[in-house]
């Protein structure tokens, strides 16, 4: 299948690959996978004063799930997390150029986001406690 | 109208077959069915033929395949894993929910292999395959068991043989990943 160029181009320069300390308070962790592929993706986020101040992931999957959470972590960078939140599937696969075959690389980008920022959620009510 | 795989060969529903009895079942079907003896043959039973042909033929890739007879299985039962080069047209059908241990498990074991592959530490590479290995058998236990259960008529098993079958095409993924596969 052909990959469109953004694809291409976030899957041999994967922005922000790696990973932040799970344990931090200000970190959210989203881990999310696809049975029906096989993909993995683990996407999470540094928040400071409710701004997502660093980003990073790390999938194992195809080019397109690379390239979608690779882009996520992109522009979610200096968003709030309540923008964050807004942020849709037909988005990326729009900026990516994602095939229809290909949509459901970025429905786990957007379940990785929403997962982390729930994880991140979650440890603020717990915090302290 | 429509007849299941199973019926098509004339089998129950079971993921233990007898597999020279499904390909002697098969080739049999076959030479009924095949387009040249229909040359002939009024055009409507020629459609039947083709029509025929292909469901038989449609029926036993899937079921000569232990894996894929198993996740056919589960569909019948209401359990669908999804396809794994999902249609255009499936985005609303509803998915599994990938469990979040072997989502774990499955992000540590890549994590070590990609870190093992850029150390070259081949060792390394192969004490994670032969450890994949045995999840792999692991998984493939519960699936036989599951279904010995399930052809007692027991169907409690079904959820733990769709996880187990989960895990199995992740460890698929990971082989593939060993082997250099795309």
């Amino acid at each position: 299948m052909a990959y469109s160029e953004k694809v291409i181009e976030h899957y041999e320069n994967p922005r922000n690959v790696g990973s932040l300390d799970k344990n931090a308070e200000d970190v959210g962790t989203g881990l999310v996978g696809a049975p029906a592929c096989g993909d993995v993706m683990k996407l999470q986020i540094k928040v400071e004063g409710g701004i997502i101040t660093d980003a990073k992931f790390k999938t194992f999957g195809c080019g397109s799930a690379i390239a979608s959470s690779s882009l996520v972590t992109e522009w979610v960078k200096g968003m709030s997390v309540d923008k964050a939140m807004e942020l849709k599937n037909s988005q990326i696969a729009e900026e990516l150029n994602l095939p229809p075959v290909k949509i459901h690389c970025s429905v786990l980008a957007e379940d990785a986001i929403k997962a982390a920022i729930a994880d991140y959620k979650k440890k603020q009510l717990t915090k302290g406690s | 109208m429509d007849r299941d795989h199973f019926e098509v060969l004339g089998l129950a529903r079971a993921y233990h077959v007898d597999a020279a009895d499904m390909e002697a079942r098969y080739l049999a079907l076959q030479k009924e069915t095949h387009p040249d003896r229909f040359a002939k043959a009024l055009p409507r039973e020629r459609m039947d033929a083709v029509v025929r042909n292909t469901e038989l033929n449609d029926a036993y890739k899937v079921l000569k395949h232990d894996i894929k007879r198993a996740e056919y299985l589960l569909k019948l039962e209401g359990i669908d894993l999804g396809e794994e080069k999902p249609q255009p047209t499936t985005g609303a059908t509803k998915q599994l929910v990938v469990d979040a241990k072997l989502l774990m498990e499955v992000m540590e074991l890549r994590e070590a292999l990609a870190e093992a592959r850029s150390d070259k530490d081949e060792p390394k590479v192969e004490a994670l395959t032969e450890d994949v290995q045995v999840r792999r058998a692991r998984a493939l236990q519960i699936v036989d068991e599951g279904f010995t259960a399930y052809e007692k008529g027991d169907k409690s098993k079904l959820d733990a043989i769709a996880r187990a079958l989960v895990s199995l095409r992740y460890y698929a993924r990971f082989m593939e990943e060993v082997e250099g596969k795309e």
